[in-house]
């Protein structure tokens, strides 16, 4: 593709004078990050592909609007944190959600030993279900952060609010987190 | 630095954002303190278990969906695009569609061809010019068919002077009481099984080809009678109720060809002809007036007088020309003319005869009584009966013969 080599701002620019191709690039750039972010905010493949889908199609529409003042990352991981939730929130009233890691292809799995690749799932299994009880907006800081590796300034920019209300927020997910997986933790020692 | 402080910065030690000054103190808390340092090792777990989970790929035409969309979104389709895209299902589709809706389209066409050429025979030009003449001419005939009209209008001009004002009467008054009310004509119609349900106007009426008073046109001509007040007791209607015969639709008559078959005075074959040669004259728009008109005045019965079938069928075997076709048409002039006596009102008789007869007929009214009038019509260019076939349309009015001296008021003498 002849923009690959050309930034996220350059892109922009010429989405917004009219060129639909180049976004063709943000979607292939970013669409990775932001499948993940969703998939594990809603612990559901087919629903993270189309609330993915739709992320990137209210992007194009509301590209003319983005000023510039933010990464465009930045601006993308938003309107995919707001489908997020609201999805989120329409299929907790509908249904208790299931998690579904059959489809998912793991990447970082070099095990090739059976028993260490079902303890595996096993672990995934449980990290997920601990974000799915999660507060919704603990669970999008711990993976902002923790999985994106997205900087404070930019969770605080994201999620509109100070740097230090994001640190005490996260540590207060954290804490969260580990209450939920304690049970786990507590097997883990006594195994040991 | 205690337990509590040290908690505040364990956030700044999991994410290695720790300032130098406080990293020694923290560690040297962290190793003497078993609970702090149990707790950074959890949250790190926690921290390490998060950033464990694997990534996922999205589905493969992810991309291509999406551009699908935001394609789509910067380009709504246009109208023909809506219409025909994508070509291979929706070309087939309309065509299966169009071609369905042609194939009930001629389906509904062929099932009612009668019905629009009635339609289009219901207002020729022809009599529609002659019908305002006529309304011009006598308001009283203004609802008279167009062949009253012009039976009435050709009479005068035939002989104005001899024509007798009863005649000019009769002619006013019988015809338009043979109109059928268009709902009770819709209802002879529809009342024959598997005719189809047509609709004529009063300017459609006319005679049939052949008419025959038999007892199915009498009870026929009865239910057919438009105008109430005709039907009097006393009135001419109810003296022609009977066997008066009834100009009919064309449709009506030539669909009535067929139950009546037992009684009509035509063989089969003619009717049949009669029945095309109506069907054509339907679908050319034009309505068939009589070939030819006559009117007599009958005779004063005598006691020897014998009935006139029988007198004539002695004539015709005196003359050795049998005809079966003529011997119905005989029967119903005998018939009128006895009802003519009977009624003392005049009768009239629609005659179908091969055309080399007419001089025959001819002859053999004049037997009855005195032709007083005879009027030759033209036939229209569009007549296609009376050009295609060797057959005419005669219209016979019979009137009863005039009161004898001895029956007159008395005449104060001259003497």
């Amino acid at each position: 593709m002849f923009a690959e080599g050309i930034g996220d701002a350059e892109c922009v620019r010429r989405v917004q004078q009219g060129d639909t191709d180049s976004f063709e690039v943000l979607v292939q750039r970013h669409q990775k990050a932001i499948f993940n972010l969703v998939y594990r905010l809603l612990g559901d493949y087919d629903e993270a592909a189309e609330v993915a889908q739709e992320v990137f199609l209210s992007a194009f529409k509301s590209i003319q609007h983005f000023r510039g003042d933010a990464n465009f990352s930045t601006w993308l991981y938003r309107i995919g944190l707001n489908h997020a939730s609201t999805r989120r929130k329409s299929l907790n009233s509908a249904q208790q959600r299931h998690i579904s890691l059959e489809g998912m292809e793991v990447i970082a799995d070099g095990s090739v030993d059976p028993a260490k690749s079902f303890e595996h799932k096993e672990i995934q299994e449980r990290v997920q279900q601990a974000l799915n009880n999660l507060d919704p907006a603990d669970a999008r800081l711990i993976l902002l952060r923790d999985l994106q590796d997205v900087s404070y300034e930019d969770v605080a920019e994201m999620l509109g609010i100070p740097i230090g209300t994001v640190k005490s927020r996260l540590h207060r997910a954290r804490q969260a987190l580990k209450a939920t997986l304690a049970p786990y933790f507590q097997t883990n020692r006594k195994a040991s | 630095m205690n337990c509590e402080e040290v908690q505040k910065y364990l956030m700044d030690s999991l994410d290695k954002s720790l300032g130098l000054e406080h990293v020694q103190e923290i560690e040297e808390h962290l190793g003497g303190c078993a609970l702090c340092s149990e707790e950074l090792a959890s949250l790190a777990a926690c921290q390490r278990l998060v950033f464990s989970l694997p990534a996922v790929d999205p589905p493969a035409n992810f991309t291509a969906r999406v551009m699908a969309e935001v394609r789509e979104a910067a380009h709504p389709p246009s109208f023909w695009e809506r219409l025909f895209v994508p070509l291979q299902m929706k070309i087939p589709l309309q065509a299966t569609a169009l071609l369905l809706i042609a194939v009930l389209a001629a389906y509904v066409y062929q099932k009612e061809p009668l019905q629009q050429e009635s339609v289009v025979a219901i207002r020729p030009e022809r009599f529609s010019s002659k019908q305002n003449e006529t309304d011009k001419a006598a308001p009283s005939v203004a609802q008279a068919p167009p062949v009253d009209s012009r039976t009435t209008k050709a009479a005068k001009e035939a002989n104005p002077g001899a024509l007798p004002q009863e005649f000019i009467d009769a002619a006013q008054s019988k015809e338009p009481e043979a109109l059928p009310k268009p709902s009770e004509q819709k209802k002879n119609t529809e009342s024959q099984p598997g005719t189809p349900a047509t609709t004529l106007a009063p300017e459609q009426v006319r005679p049939p080809a052949t008419l025959t008073p038999t007892p199915n046109s009498s009870k026929l001509s009865e239910a057919a009678s438009p105008r109430p007040e005709k039907s009097s007791p006393s009135g001419p209607a109810q003296a022609t109720g009977a066997l008066a015969p009834v100009p009919q639709t064309e449709t009506d008559s030539a669909l009535r060809g067929a139950p009546a078959a037992g009684k009509s005075m035509l063989s089969p074959e003619p009717r049949e002809r009669n029945v095309a040669s109506s069907l054509d004259a339907l679908s050319s728009g034009t309505v068939l007036p009589a070939d030819h008109e006559l009117a007599i005045r009958l005779k004063k019965p005598t006691r020897d007088d014998k009935g006139t079938a029988d007198r004539l069928r002695s004539d015709r075997a005196q003359v050795e020309r049998q005809s079966s076709t003529l011997q119905q048409e005989e029967k119903s002039l005998d018939q009128a003319r006895e009802r003519a006596i009977e009624t003392g009102e005049p009768q009239t008789v629609w005659l179908m005869i091969p055309r080399n007869q007419y001089a025959l007929l001819k002859k053999d009214l004049a037997g009855l009584g005195n032709i007083e009038m005879e009027s030759p019509i033209l036939a229209n260019k569009n007549d296609t009966v009376s050009k295609s076939s060797d057959r005419i349309r005669i219209r016979v009015t019979i009137f009863p013969p005039l009161p004898s001296a001895s029956t007159l008021p008395s005449q104060p003498s001259t003497r």
